[in-house]
């Protein structure tokens, strides 16, 4: 009698890590409708609503036509608050369900855990960013400056935020709290940190203050990528974006390998 | 000794308040998103004005921007409760069959819906006063100048959602389906219908469709019995609103009493 001899791997378990991501990017895209049209037409609104709104009492910003300031802000808003709720979502409602373990067993590696829910809710960020980007261009003249910051502003801050959602839902035990969590830290720094206003209009200590905010960064860069303006040195935007993710990632691996409120 | 059955007249108010209590109780449940979640979104949204828009804020008129979106905001957070509140709750009773226990009762469809109209107007109207609560912590305090109008269009208006409400929650098989109206019809209909911006912000051809749309008739008489800002007649705006009211409430009506889509 043959028996199956257990499956080897190098120092990656490559098939695992491609088959959670794709678990991750199937979860998503199966309510295709929620989690990405929705979000894109909910931008779109604002749009609308903003620039409709003081279209007519901020007509520039720092020589920056006001919707062509405003949709970068929309879309990395977007883009963050989706790859936040991807990551976020989906482990608070495998805990809650108990299918974790599912994840939990098999032989994938914390790295290798935290890499596929990221990735994961970087591809929907991403995809959210890519439709309401298309969407906005049809009513916003929307210029091309930098694409390499777009890109890895794109990149760095789904990143960012899935991470976030990623230690907020592990952390989460009912769903209640991932919703405090969004509602009340991911809304508001998404929304007040220079997504509608240049940061120079707040007033002291909100100024200074915006300097030590990532959010700031990430909006900040994502718009220099666009417009070729920035509030703070882009290249400064850079080192943060990747500070702030590396050690968001050494976080998220060491509460994934210690099981902390995964494993009992 | 056998009981005889419970005698009522015309209307089986016993039903009704049960029914009403039952209602307001599920939404105490829920009470911490109902109350903090629309407003802190409008404190968001005002924040954010006040931040983009700043020292060059325009005054619509006679009146300010704070004042011109306290009444808009209200009435925009009022209309989302008065759907969600009747909907979500009738999505629930039908999905998971509870609804055979009030369809079974002595409970006919016109008590039915004036429950729901009679919760749902309780519901919002807190919520819109929530809203205004945090909406006079950034220093414009409106107080209502006609009390009288302000409870005849707000009664419209939530009379109008809630039967709104009640229908999509009728045609809806999922959840998905529901939340996609609310997403792609509700939330477009409410927030561009002159919640943020009057009429003359809108190029000419779309200030003329906006004229169609009965809900910014609604917003509109509001604001005007809040702050005495008009962009329409108050006895035109009162027609229209009670019009597409009582066309709507009458439709639910009958759908219920029908039984479309709930009794097989």
């Amino acid at each position: 009698m043959q028996v199956a001899s257990p499956r080897r791997f190098g120092l990656i378990n490559w098939i695992g890590l491609w088959n959670l991501y794709l678990k991750e990017v199937r979860r998503f895209l199966n309510v295709f409708t929620q989690t990405v049209a929705a979000p894109v037409v909910t931008t779109l609104l604002f749009l609308a609503i903003f620039s409709l709104a003081l279209g007519r009492a901020v007509e520039t910003v720092n020589g920056t036509a006001f919707a062509t300031f405003l949709a970068p802000g929309l879309i990395i808003m977007a883009m963050a608050q989706n790859a936040f709720a991807n990551t976020s979502s989906s482990i608070v409602i495998s805990k809650i369900q108990g299918n974790i373990v599912d994840v939990l067993m098999p032989p994938i590696s914390a790295g290798e855990f935290v890499a596929a829910y990221v990735l994961g809710g970087v591809t929907r960020g991403v995809l959210v960013g890519l439709v309401t980007g298309l969407g906005m261009s049809a009513f916003v003249e929307l210029p091309f400056a930098h694409p390499g910051f777009i890109l890895f502003h794109a990149v760095s801050s789904s990143m960012m935020l899935a991470l976030l959602g990623m230690l907020g839902g592990i952390w989460s035990e009912k769903f209640d709290h991932i919703a405090a969590v969004t509602n009340f830290v991911i809304t508001p720094f998404s929304f007040l940190s220079g997504t509608f206003y240049s940061i120079s209009r707040l007033p002291e200590p909100f100024y200074s203050a915006a300097y030590f905010n990532p959010f700031f960064y990430m909006i900040d860069g994502f718009r220099f990528g666009f417009i070729g303006q920035s509030d703070a040195n882009p290249l400064l935007g850079l080192a943060v974006m990747t500070g702030v993710n590396v050690a968001l990632w050494l976080v998220a691996w060491r509460m994934t390998a210690r099981g902390y409120k995964l494993k009992a | 000794m056998i009981e005889a059955p419970r005698k009522y007249g015309i209307l089986n108010q016993m039903g009704v308040t049960t029914f009403i209590r039952r209602e307001l109780a599920r939404e105490w449940r829920f009470f911490r998103y109902t109350v903090f979640g629309p407003a802190l979104q409008a404190a968001l949204f005002a924040a954010v004005f006040l931040l983009a828009a700043g020292d060059k804020m325009i005054t619509f008129d006679e009146i300010g921007f704070l004042e011109f979106l306290i009444p808009g905001m209200m009435m925009s957070a009022a209309m989302q409760k008065a759907f969600e509140s009747g909907a979500f709750s009738l999505m629930d009773d039908k999905l998971s069959g509870q609804i055979g226990d009030f369809l079974s009762a002595p409970f006919n469809a016109f008590e039915w819906l004036l429950s729901y109209t009679v919760s749902t107007f309780v519901v919002s109207a807190l919520t819109a006063l929530t809203v205004w609560g945090a909406l006079c912590l950034f220093g414009t305090v409106v107080i209502p100048q006609n009390p009288l109008l302000l409870l005849g269009f707000f009664a419209a208006a939530s009379i109008a959602f809630t039967a709104f409400g009640i229908l999509s929650a009728i045609i809806s098989d999922k959840w998905d389906s529901l939340s996609a109206k609310e997403v792609f019809i509700l939330a477009p209909l409410v927030l561009l219908s002159g919640s943020f911006f009057p009429l003359n912000a809108l190029p000419g051809e779309w200030q003329i469709a906006l004229l169609f749309n009965p809900i910014f008739y609604m917003i509109d008489g509001f604001r005007y019995a809040m702050t005495g800002y008009q962009d329409n007649p108050p006895e035109l705006g009162m027609l229209v609103a009670w019009f597409t009211a009582i066309i709507m409430w009458v439709a639910a009506f009958i759908c219920l009493k029908r039984g479309y889509r709930i009794k097989s």
